[in-house]
């Protein structure tokens, strides 16, 4: 088989094939001690299994229609993935800075890179949030906001 | 009986719970208008914070979020043609030429009184049923409970997808997630990595989360920087406040809501029937509730052009899903729908396990929860009414600004629930996932109904196991058990066919 010349429908089925193969062979044996423990998990596997490969022969019989990838330049795609790593960066330091901090910061930069270029804007949003955030969750509602390990 | 009924009202008719339900209408209202947030996100945004409140005060936030953001959700969708949630677009084929036509105060009143009217009558539906069935249920054993769990993910699964072969993986996916953490029976971790914050098991709400609001807070911020959607909708948004500020014709005159009556118990009785059945949900409903009243109407050709039966249908078939959907969530402990397998997340946190045992052990809870959809919905009303005289001023908020706000709760929503920095980083990794998922066509309500009930599940699956010694011979000789397989048989067989034929 191409990988290449494959659709859609059948990479995700090869995919979930060899992801439930691992977790047959190598995850169960060693993640799970013990039959009865292992029943269920094993019976998981097979139920993907069977429907990845019920995925793979039904588009083998009728392809599923191609998707019309809308181009992404990559000015775009590399934008998206800096917000995962922003989003991934920010929740990362909330355990040494706090709540508070990491937050405004994480506002800031990610309304700029979905394109807000108001610096009111940019600088009262978060302000104005946090504040309601503090006075409401944490004075009126008494819950704890993660406290950082420096502040 | 009655004196449950009166026990269970007496618990409801307190002022915090009042006070809760009033806030979880308004709220639900209130996001549920905002173009790009849906009833799905309130709730999900506000779960982790009822875990602190009282069983009844929690359930009631939740009823009133539910419900109010059903109505919100109809707002956007006859005044912009941007329905919020999934079922709103049936709304918005007539309500929409109805706005055009400088009638939307007279669409969203007919929305209101129609949804809340339906919603009423189903919850009666839901009353009279509920006890009968718990009954029988009672009658269950682990085999009999494994298979009606086995039937319903199966149905979940293959009713919420374009592909049934795609909701079967996503429930696959939902039970794997579910199984990470102690054995229930015996305690041995599994699937933990040697790491501590996974052996107490994946929590419900960094799940929600991640799979609901950070998934769609990353699809539509990759429309964003599409720089296409936000436009749109834009331009379209400012044509409208100029149409929209002709104040006439905005009041449903008492003919014209008899001349709706029709439209609205003919959606009440196919959205009831419908909604009793796990994972059928509310778009199905108010499209064929739309279609059948369109079938019956005298004027036919007016559908799609401002019919104003067309919006009372659309509104009372999918609102009428929501009491009867609650039959199998209390007796069985199954989720009929999103909402509803959140609504048995938040009973789960609060330490009530609904079930067959449920009815035994906490009858006035049925009506006391019966009391509190009665008042959710008189709030809606009241509420609604305020409201939709002023839903016409509803400021548009930027998706740019919107989405990094939502993200913001989210994380506090995971956060506060357990106090745990590592749910964080679950929230977003099924963020991620969801994201994929959705890309790839696999659908993701499955993924968290299959989630909250894999636990039960295996529990019941090994005790039958047990009961038998080892046998699976147990699950066909019982026979409501083997019953439920043949059903479970029938519904993929079913689907494999209908969907081959359709090839939708």
């Amino acid at each position: 088989m191409n990988w290449f010349k494959m659709n859609s429908n059948q990479k995700i089925g090869l995919i979930l094939l060899i992801f439930c193969i691992v977790i047959w062979f190598f995850i169960i044996p060693a993640q799970v001690a013990g039959i009865r423990e292992s029943i269920f998990p094993r019976f998981i596997t097979v139920w993907i299994l069977i429907s990845s490969l019920f995925l793979i022969a039904q588009s083998w019989k009728n392809p599923p229609k191609k998707i019309s990838h809308e181009l992404l330049d990559n000015k775009t795609i590399i934008r998206f993935i800096a917000i995962l790593f922003i989003f991934l960066i920010y929740i990362l330091i909330i355990d040494f800075l706090g709540f508070f901090i990491p937050t405004f910061l994480f506002l800031v930069i990610i309304m700029l890179v979905l394109g807000v270029r108001d610096w009111r804007l940019l600088i009262l949003i978060p302000l104005i949030l946090l504040l309601s955030i503090h006075f409401l969750i944490e004075k009126l509602l008494v819950f704890p906001l993660p406290k950082g390990r420096i502040f | 009986m009655l004196e449950n009924i009166v026990v269970g009202m007496g618990m409801v008719l307190k002022l915090d719970n009042i006070l809760a339900s009033m806030f979880g209408v308004t709220v639900g209202i209130l996001m549920g208008a905002i173009p790009g947030l849906s009833e799905i996100t309130a709730i999900c945004l506000l779960l982790p914070f009822t875990f602190y409140l009282k069983p009844i005060a929690a359930i009631a936030m939740l009823m009133g979020l539910c419900k109010g953001g059903n109505f919100g959700g109809s707002i956007p969708a006859i005044l912009f043609n941007v329905p919020g949630t999934a079922q709103a677009v049936v709304t918005s084929f007539d309500g929409y030429p109805l706005t055009k036509q400088g009638k939307s105060g007279k669409a969203l009143k007919m929305a209101l009184y129609a949804s809340t009217m339906a919603d009423t009558l189903s919850d009666f539906i839901l009353f009279f049923l509920a006890a009968p069935v718990a009954a029988v249920a009672l009658m269950i054993g682990p085999p009999e409970y494994a298979m009606i769990v086995l039937f319903s993910l199966v149905v979940v699964g293959v009713a919420g997808s374009e592909n049934f072969v795609k909701g079967m993986i996503a429930i696959g996916t939902g039970l794997f997630l579910a199984v990470i953490g102690l054995d229930p029976v015996t305690g041995t971790p599994r699937f933990t990595f040697g790491s501590i914050e996974l052996s107490a098991g994946l929590a419900v709400i960094p799940i929600v989360l991640g799979l609901f609001v950070i998934s769609e807070a990353f699809r539509q911020m990759e429309l964003i920087l599409k720089e296409k959607f936000s436009e749109n909708l834009n331009s379209r948004y400012q044509n409208q406040i100029k149409k929209t500020t002709n104040l006439s014709n905005h009041k449903v005159s008492l003919t014209e809501f008899k001349h709706c009556l029709p439209a609205i118990f003919g959606g009440v009785g196919i959205g009831s029937a419908l909604g009793a059945i796990p994972g059928i949900g509310t778009t199905v409903a108010a499209y064929l509730s739309y279609t059948h009243t369109k079938r019956v109407s005298k004027h036919p050709e007016l559908f799609g052009k401002g019919a104003l039966e067309g919006v009372a249908a659309a509104e009372a078939g999918n609102n009428a899903v929501n009491g009867p959907n609650l039959i199998p969530l209390i007796t069985l402990g199954i989720p009929g729908n999103l909402a509803a397998a959140l609504i048995l997340g938040a009973f789960m946190m609060q330490g009530l396990i609904p079930g067959p045992l449920f009815m035994q052990q906490h009858a006035p809870m049925l009506y006391a929860l019966f009391t509190v959809l009665i008042i959710s919905n008189i709030f809606t009303f009241t509420v609604g009414s305020l409201f939709v005289s002023y839903a016409r001023h509803l400021t548009y908020i930027p998706k740019k600004i919107l989405y990094p706000v939502v993200i913001v709760f989210a994380v506090i929503g995971s956060y506060i629930f357990r106090g745990n920095l590592f749910d964080l980083i679950i929230m977003f990794s099924l963020g991620v996932l969801g994201y994929i998922f959705v890309k790839i066509k696999i659908p993701i309500p499955p993924i968290l109904v299959a989630f909250i009930l894999g636990e039960m599940f295996e529990k019941r699956m090994r005790q039958a196991l047990i009961i038998s010694g080892g046998s699976i011979s147990i699950f066909f000789t019982k026979p409501i058990s083997l019953a439920f397989f043949l059903l479970t048989i029938f519904v993929v067989l079913f689907f494999i066919r209908g969907r081959g034929k359709n090839k939708i």
